[in-house]
């Protein structure tokens, strides 16, 4: 919320944001789809665009996620690029350094050594701008790294922090200056490290739009060939898909055969989704030597899905068509077909170009650590990710935005960084889709080890914590209700309380893995069936806050 | 529908060959997402010493790959 604040004369000052970190601080971790904190001024959330995979970050327009919030830092090419050669790196001890020209990767093996190396932009990064830099540390090794920009004095402009753990990582810069390096430091270790991917990113990309309603609707095109390559994957059982083909003025065309007498239907998947609306446009040429001269050619969706007629009516020539196709069926393989043709006739394609219109879905593909702590949430799988929006419409819960998982593989990652001990509070927003106890797993390890679980129980309906010991929730069942679960795990004086009414007892002493998965338990390879709109952790026993933590979410959510 | 590995690294080497194929921004630029699906450790191998799955039921197969699917796997279980 915004405070409107005035001085003695009664003159209103800058209005400050409020958030809930800011009256209960030291979370270790805090997403939300609102924003937390008056002095968190980055994302809510990195989404991916269904059809053509675009993702951005979307940030908060004032204090919530909206179809107004900003969009900005999308995939696509860097404004600015890095200049890099071998001698920029520098090192001390045995390593060595090699650099792929085709990835913009740099791989660095060394057994031991101390090494730092600085890598040049192009073009001085501008004041505030985002830059994006991803770094893989082997499993197996250790060390504490850290990246930063600097400005033409060696200046630091921004600094990560200091990172520990293993496996990739992307790190988001914003530069307080302008900025003309990016520095890897102070790498101390028997290290493989393969620094790939350095990218600035600005407002250019693989999208136009600066709202996150405009990134919903803006047409994305999700396949093109004009099959100068080959084939480009597609392919035809009841015949035969060539390559490079050359016929009636054009080169390159995508020839296709029939073998022995019966339909064309030559096939390409991952190229529409349902619900999809998409405008397909395309060349085709049928050849006046082929036996059966059948014209009737469709665009359409395979599996008994929608049919839409090209109307082609001239052979010997080149003739282009735009269709619009609606996915119904649930395929994602597109064909272009025709019945009653005879053993060796052919036609060509050309150019075949598919952007979806409408019915887009979005999914979460990070959901950021408003704490400071940069614990961000992620999932790098598309399968297993969250949707944000579905059908081209924001997903909503009590007439504000959520999130929604699947219950069948949809979960999000965080890394802790280390293992935390209790007491332990965790806290989070949720709407059940139904009250079975194996879709409602809400909180788990994902390592080994510690183990600190929220779920339902086997017993079918009551909410549980479990620490090594289990502490069921007994009275008030789960429901299909937007609810709010405020859990501490603290040994005996262990609490779990729903929607306000808190019951306590002893659940074991294991603390929360380094490693844990929202949404998911490994219990029984579980996920969670509804959906979710924040989720907060704490490192300590925020009992005597309770009531002023559970009171600021029912408040804000109306529940 | 499942393909089967005998390491990590190989279903591993899968997952990024259909993720470049779909052309996820990983690939390609400054994005996160990298694969359509990723292997998990079954309970047990159910051909040979291949207990790595990996869910293929939305990738562009080989004939031989197809060949080589499996319906179902079953995946290792800490229930409490």
């Amino acid at each position: 919320m915004f405070l409107a604040l005035k001085n003695a004369l009664g003159k209103p000052l800058v209005a400050t944001y409020k958030g809930l970190l800011d009256s209960f601080s030291g979370a270790s971790a805090a997403y939300s789809l609102r924003r937390l904190s008056g002095s968190y001024t980055g994302h809510a959330l990195r989404v991916r665009r269904s059809g053509d995979n675009v993702e951005a970050d979307v940030g908060f327009n004032g204090g919530s996620v909206s179809l107004t919030s900003p969009v900005t830092n999308a995939s696509g090419e860097p404004a600015y690029t890095l200049t890099y050669s071998d001698s920029a790196w520098q090192f001390t001890g045995s390593a060595t350094f090699t650099s792929s020209s085709s990835t913009g990767a740099f791989v660095i093996s060394g057994t031991s050594g101390t090494f730092s190396t600085d890598l040049t932009f192009s073009t001085s990064v501008a004041s505030g701008s985002a830059v994006s830099v991803r770094v893989t540390v082997a499993s197996g090794i250790s060390g504490t790294w850290s990246v930063n920009l600097q400005d033409a004095s060696g200046s630091v402009v921004s600094n990560s922090a200091a990172i520990t753990t293993q496996g990739t990582k992307t790190l988001s810069l914003t530069s307080t200056a302008p900025a003309t390096k990016v520095v890897i430091s102070t790498i101390s270790s028997s290290a493989i490290i393969n620094a790939s991917s350095f990218s600035a990113t600005a407002s250019e990309g693989d999208t136009a739009a600066t709202t996150l309603d405009a990134f919903l609707k803006e047409g994305a095109i999700t396949y093109s060939s004009d099959y100068s390559s080959g084939t480009d994957s597609w392919t035809f059982s009841g015949g035969s898909v060539a390559g490079q083909a050359s016929i009636g003025g054009e080169d390159n065309a995508l020839k296709v055969t029939r073998s022995g007498a019966g339909a064309f239907f030559p096939q390409r998947s991952n190229v529409i989704a349902v619900d999809g609306t998409y405008i397909i446009t395309l060349k085709l040429y049928v050849p006046s030597t082929n036996t059966s001269g059948n014209l009737n050619f469709n665009v359409k969706e395979a599996g008994g899905g929608n049919t839409v007629a090209t109307n082609l009516t001239a052979q010997d020539t080149w003739t282009t068509f735009t269709v619009e196709l609606v996915v119904s069926g649930g395929n994602n393989v597109i064909q272009v077909t025709s019945s009653s043709m005879s053993d060796g006739d052919e036609f060509y394609i050309k150019d075949f170009v598919a952007t979806q219109t409408g019915g887009m879905d979005l999914f979460v593909d990070t959901w950021y650590d408003q704490s400071g702590n940069e614990k961000n949430a992620t999932q790098s799988t598309a399968g297993n990710q969250a949707k944000l929006a579905s059908g081209g419409s924001l997903i909503t819960t009590g007439g504000k935005i959520a999130m929604d998982f699947d219950g069948s593989n949809d979960f999000l990652d965080i890394d802790f960084g280390a293992n935390l001990s209790q007491p332990n509070t965790v806290l989070f927003v949720h709407e059940s889709d139904n009250t079975n106890a194996a879709d409602n797993e809400f909180f788990d390890e994902r390592g080994s080890g510690q183990r600190s679980l929220i779920d339902v129980g086997s017993d079918g309906d009551d909410y549980r914590i479990f620490a090594t010991g289990s502490l069921f929730f007994s009275g008030i069942d789960i429901t299909t209700n937007q609810s709010t679960v405020f859990t501490v795990f603290n040994g005996s004086s262990s609490v779990i309380s729903i929607n306000g009414t808190a019951a306590t007892g002893t659940t074991g002493t294991n603390g929360i893995n380094q490693t844990q998965a929202i949404a998911y338990s490994e219990g029984n390879n579980d996920f969670y069936n509804g959906t979710m709109q924040e989720f907060i952790v704490y490192n300590s026993d925020q009992s005597s806050n309770r009531t002023g933590l559970e009171s600021d979410l029912s408040d804000f959510y109306d529940i | 529908m499942y393909l089967l590995y005998a390491t990590e690294e190989e279903a591993n080497n899968r997952a990024d060959q259909e993720g470049q194929l779909v052309g996820y921004k990983y690939w390609t630029s400054n994005g996160s997402t990298r694969w359509k699906t990723y292997p998990r450790i079954t309970a047990k191998p159910l051909i040979g010493s291949a207990k790595w799955s990996l869910d293929v039921s939305d990738y562009t197969l080989t004939e031989e790959e197809q060949a080589a699917t499996v319906d179902s796997v079953t995946y290792p279980s800490n229930k409490v």
